[in-house]
């Protein structure tokens, strides 16, 4: 891809490697690369110094008259600087939120231990470093916090994170250990214990300051609205989406009352062993790979490999993230390339039972085609080997999510054959009705005008089957990364609506691999700006090229 | 005890305010094309558009709107309050028909529907002594009603008029024809003045015609109501919350989904063959009788909606020869009455052909689309039920939005529930159906409100649809001719799956899916914003719409 400004480009490369990858939201955030103790208020000056020089090299571009594709590339890495002046201006973690720094040291010690067992010397030291590690983050959490701004919702976030911490320690040391050399049992140990220690004592300052952290959790609506048109190129007003979200909810539970009604003849699904599980997620991925194959959907890429399931275990907070805090595996061999390995727990496990689990162990479709084929698994692997360097390493949730979440009524409507029978479709239904009513979840949590407390309720209220386990994880995700929570569904109709245009634009007809694959040439990057590129539309563009840095807003 | 004295004796006044209204609505509510607001007229009625009578209704309205306005239900229960407002309503749409769209000063089309749309004979044989005399008078009563129009028409619109010059091409062989096979039908006295009055008729079309001809020039090219009386409307008269931008929101993201989902169907069914035409109109009355008996098992089987056993049939007859020269004056069926509950509902079809239009195509291929949208559970048993509503407020007041949005509804409904499943490609009617009526709501708003001119709405139209563009104008013209009709089917679906969502959250697991239709449904005349108000007991709408008459011009609504 030659671009018309190599500056551009040189400036993109620049800038990425000057933004610091503490900051970014929790899914997105690396494993600690430099593998040391970042000075987080240092860190913070850096930034915030650095971000203007950029900024300026930006700004004296002039990419008007460049081609499309260079324009938008602008617009992305203009919105990578934006998203660097919220996080510094609006988020401010190291200063509001308590939880971080825990979340700091204890994600780096989980990202130590993924990979294939047992761990080479050099892994186990680099695992009893993370551990190490745990002190010094979390020292720096009291002297940089400022108790008037941080907020004592994110406190508790942090004391759920730290509690009960030393025996869930000790309980993964019995876990991991027998994986790590004999020869570094010893220093292990002890740095599990003082690591222990160190999150205790954390925990009690929490505790003992929660009541003067006056700040709030949420961002507030001025800057989730500068947020949404900056950083994520959303076309529509607050209240657009309002409307929308508020339009597919009420459809989707329509769908769910018909369908429900419609099946009630039919045996109500039974829930698999994980043994069972497993096969019937193997099953999934065959008749998903050959279905869209079969239909010719979309090109499959030699890169993307099968996902599966393999047995695993649960010891929190050693685990993925989100709502996967235990979830992990010590899997002795590597999993095959390419391909994407999920651990999985017994089925008496009391993980079984919350809200995603349940609903993907009674038919793994109901998520397969969101995260894997040919949702985030599959896309990822595409995407990321993007020609343009700005594409490549791009992240867009509005794209992600948006794809994603594109195919689940796809398939539902493109007649996919269910393994499961009918009662499926009421499952797939649901997740769909989740995303609708995450749309007012997102918007009223990020406005302050739902606490989190009340945000983890209104969920399990409208949602069937929800509970709160999940639903708490969400909102304590969604806090701090306002559009996250309405982008699957905000993603999905920005789909539908370059879809329908290019439809008309050929007159009706319809080449689905052609349009599939077009949509992912483009990178992981906001639909609004694929839709420039697509269809030539650039109604929407406007209004993003206008809208004004964080920095000139009062 | 004497509370309730108290409301009876104001539900009362309000009971007899509707009896007088709805009888003065009799003899005043112009005739249109929508099949929705067809109502029964007195013996002997004809159209009477003369600047002195509507002078006269102008203070008959001005007066029930005092009386109207006297009536006190502010502590009254909440359905009182509902047939209050529904008075309200019914008052003001009498305002946006004089005032307002005023179709009598400013749109020649509106003398076309006022005359030959009273000849379009819509109940089956037999033409009884009463109703042969009535065709004759109305045909009698022509030239004095196309002679109003040379003193009303002072603000006519071009582009209405040129629909009216194109509805009065050939207007002598098409009634001449429709004279030719009524004869037949009608009793021996009207038979005998038949030919004399048709002929004064089609001469009084026919000049009426030529005198709009020549004034095409004078004409205003301006369309559009404007956005104040568009809002106007739609807080007053149809009760609807949704702010125009919303409903273009709403319009253009069911526009999408429509396409995208019509597309995924014809991929689905990539390779099948099209569904056939139906080959004889026998097979096809055949056909859509076995259907229309299925619609009504698979109701039941599904456990969707009951259908009454009293309910009559909804079927298919061959269009009769003295309709067919007047089929573009309106929807070509015949949905029975209030004294006409024992009567089947009809709907008139065409000899199948591949070259039918639009909607008559769909039926020879599959008659159930439009089975399920007008009949049962649409349209017909929609207002049969509502017609036999006890209360004779919501027995008589109408209101297309939430008949519309009851029969779009159901179609989705069907969909879902697997009625449409087989054959292949029945599915793709009904997201088609659903496409062509999320994209006017782009049309209708942007028409009213003065965003689009009629060649920009014929644009929009021939890229969308497709169609050519010369169809397209004809359209166009139509949507502004009639602001706020062609969007009703998308607003009333939206109300209605947002009502059927938070009923269902407040009943929690005691919801019902097939309970929900027996209220909607036997309410269905009433806006759904008054039934959210009625029956969950959501009054959010109520007070949108409060606020935004409030705001808007001239309001009788409190």
């Amino acid at each position: 891809v030659k671009h018309a400004s190599s500056e551009l480009i040189t400036l993109a490369e620049e800038f990425r490697r000057f933004r610091s990858p503490l900051f970014r939201p929790r899914t997105w955030r690396p494993t600690h690369a430099s593998r040391g103790v970042p000075d987080y208020a240092a860190v913070v000056q850096a930034q915030r110094a650095g971000l203007p020089k950029y900024q300026a090299r930006l700004a004296a571009l002039d990419p008007r008259q460049w081609p499309v594709h260079d324009q938008v590339d602008y617009l992305l890495l203009r919105a990578e600087m934006d998203d660097v002046d919220f996080e510094h201006r609006v988020l401010r973690e190291a200063v509001t939120n308590p939880a971080f720094y825990a979340e700091q040291a204890i994600d780096g010690v989980a990202a130590e231990l993924r990979g294939t067992v047992p761990y080479t010397a050099e892994r186990a030291d680099a695992i009893i470093a993370a551990f190490e590690r745990t002190g010094p983050i979390l020292e720096q959490g009291p002297k940089t916090l400022v108790l008037g701004e941080a907020s004592a919702d994110l406190g508790r976030v942090g004391l759920r994170h730290l509690k009960d911490i030393r025996a869930k320690y000790t309980a993964g040391a019995k876990l991991f250990a027998p994986h790590v050399p004999e020869s570094h049992r010893g220093r292990l140990t002890a740095a599990i214990d003082k690591a222990s220690a160190a999150l205790e004592s954390y925990r009690r300052w929490i505790e003992a300051n929660l009541a003067a952290m006056k700040g709030k959790p949420h961002v507030g609506r001025e800057a989730m609205e500068w947020y949404f048109r900056r950083v994520n190129f959303v076309p529509w007003t607050v209240s657009e989406l309002l409307y929308l979200g508020e339009t597919e909810k009420n459809r989707f539970l329509m769908s769910i009352e018909i369908e429900e009604t419609k099946n009630g003849g039919e045996k109500p699904l039974t829930m698999p062993t994980t043994d069972d599980w497993i096969e019937w997620f193997r099953l999934t991925y065959l008749q998903t790979k050959y279905w869209l194959k079969d239909r010719d959907l979309i090109s499959v890429p030699p890169h993307v490999g099968e996902s599966y399931l393999a047995r695993g275990t649960w010891q929190e907070p050693f685990g993925g993230i989100g709502n996967r805090p235990g979830l992990l595996g010590f899997a002795p061999d590597a999993p095959p390339q390419p391909s994407k390995r999920l651990f999985v727990v017994p089925e008496d496990h009391w993980f079984t039972k919350t809200y995603w689990e349940r609903t993907m162990r009674l038919d793994p479709i109901t998520d397969y085609q969101h995260s894997d084929w040919p949702g985030h698994y599959f896309e990822g692997e595409v995407t990321r080997r993007n020609p343009c360097p700005i594409r490549a390493v791009h992240r867009d949730t509005g794209f992600s999510q948006g794809w994603a979440h594109y195919w689940e009524e796809f398939f539902l409507d493109m007649g996919y054959p269910y393994l499961r029978g009918p009662r499926t479709r009421e499952l797939t239904y649901n997740f769909l009705l989740l995303r609708a009513v995450r749309v007012p979840l997102d918007v009223s949590l990020s406005d302050g005008t739902l606490t989190m407390e009340e945000a983890v309720k209104y969920q399990i209220d409208r949602v069937p089957t929800m509970e709160e386990h999940i639903s708490r994880a969400e909102v304590e995700l969604y806090v701090r990364w306002p559009y996250q929570a309405a982008s699957y569904i905000v993603g999905k109709k920005q789909i539908e609506q370059i879809l329908a245009e290019r439809i008309v634009q050929g007159r009706y007809d319809v080449n689905w691999r052609e349009f599939h694959d077009a949509m992912l040439s483009f990178g992981q990057i906001p639909p609004a700006l694929v839709r420039w590129e697509m269809t030539g539309h650039d109604d929407q563009i406007k209004k993003f090229w206008d809208a004004p840095a964080l920095s000139s807003q009062p | 005890v004497i509370l309730l004295v108290a409301c009876d004796a104001r539900a009362g006044t309000l009971d007899d305010l509707a009896r007088e209204f709805w009888q003065w609505r009799a003899l005043q509510q112009p005739l249109s094309h929508d099949d929705i607001p067809r109502i029964e007229r007195p013996v002997g009625w004809v159209p009477d558009w003369s600047r002195a009578t509507v002078e006269t209704r102008r203070r008959e309205l001005a007066s029930f709107v005092a009386q109207w306005k006297a009536i006190d239900v502010s502590a009254s229960d909440v359905p009182t309050q509902v047939d209050y407002r529904l008075m309200g309503s019914a008052l003001t749409r009498v305002r946006w028909e004089l005032d307002i769209t005023r179709g009598w000063r400013r749109n020649p089309l509106f003398y076309v529907a006022q005359t030959m749309g009273g000849v379009f004979g819509l109940p089956p044989p037999p033409f009884n002594e009463a109703r042969s005399r009535q065709m004759v008078l109305h045909l009698q009563s022509i030239p004095s009603t196309v002679a109003a129009p040379r003193e009303n028409l002072d603000e006519p619109v071009r582009a209405f008029a040129e629909l009216a010059i194109g509805e009065l091409r050939n207007v002598r062989e098409r009634l001449t024809t429709v004279a030719r096979e009524l004869a037949p039908q009608l009793s021996s006295a009207a038979a005998r003045e038949l030919p004399d009055a048709t002929e004064r008729a089609i001469v009084a079309l026919e000049e009426y015609r030529g005198w709009l001809q020549a004034g095409l020039g004078r004409m205003d090219t301006r369309t559009a109501v404007g956005q104040d009386q568009y809002v106007w409307f739609q807080s007053n008269v149809a009760l609807v919350p949704d702010a125009p931008q919303e409903l273009l929101a709403m319009g253009r993201q069911e526009w999408e989904r429509a396409v995208s989902f019509e597309a995924y169907e014809k991929a689905r069914n990539a390779g099948l063959p099209e569904l056939p035409i139906v080959a004889t109109v026998e097979a096809h009355l055949k056909k859509q009788a076995e259907d229309e008996e299925a619609v009504r098992q698979f109701l039941s089987e599904k456990r969707l909606l009951s259908v009454p056993p009293w309910v009559k049939r909804y079927r298919n007859l061959l269009s009769p020869p003295y309709l067919a020269p007047l089929t573009s004056m309106g929807v070509t069926d015949d949905l029975t009455g209030p004294s006409r509950l024992d009567q089947d509902g009809v709907h008139y079809i065409r000899r199948p052909s591949p070259d039918l239009p639009y909607l008559f195509l769909s039926m020879a291929r599959d008659p159930r689309g439009i089975i399920v949208h007008e009949g049962i559970p649409g349209h017909d048993l929609q207002m049969v039920l509502s017609w036999a509503h006890e209360n004779p407020i919501r027995r008589h007041y109408y209101d297309s939005n939430s008949h519309e949005g009851i029969g779009f509804y159901v179609e989705e409904m069907m969909l879902q529930a697997g009625l449409f499943d087989s054959p292949p490609r029945a599915r793709e009617i009904i997201y088609n159906f659903m496409r062509l009526r999320a994209l006017r709501v782009e049309v209708d708003v942007r028409l009213a409100t003065g965003e689009f001119t009629i060649p920009q709405g014929a644009d929009y139209l021939a890229r969308t649809v497709p169609m050519d563009r010369a169809t397209a104008l004809e359209e166009a013209a139509w949507f502004a001719a009639g602001p706020g009709q062609a969007i009703t089917c998308q607003i009333s679906k939206r109300q209605i799956l947002r009502l059927l969502a938070d009923a269902r959250r407040i009943r929690g697991d005691a919801f019902v899916l097939r309970a929900f239709p027996d209220f909607v449904w036997k309410n269905g005349n009433v806006p759904l914003s008054l039934q959210r108000w009625e029956m969950p007991g959501l009054r959010d709408d109520v007070d949108t719409i409060d606020r935004s008459a409030a705001a808007s011009i001239g309001s009788p609504q409190r």
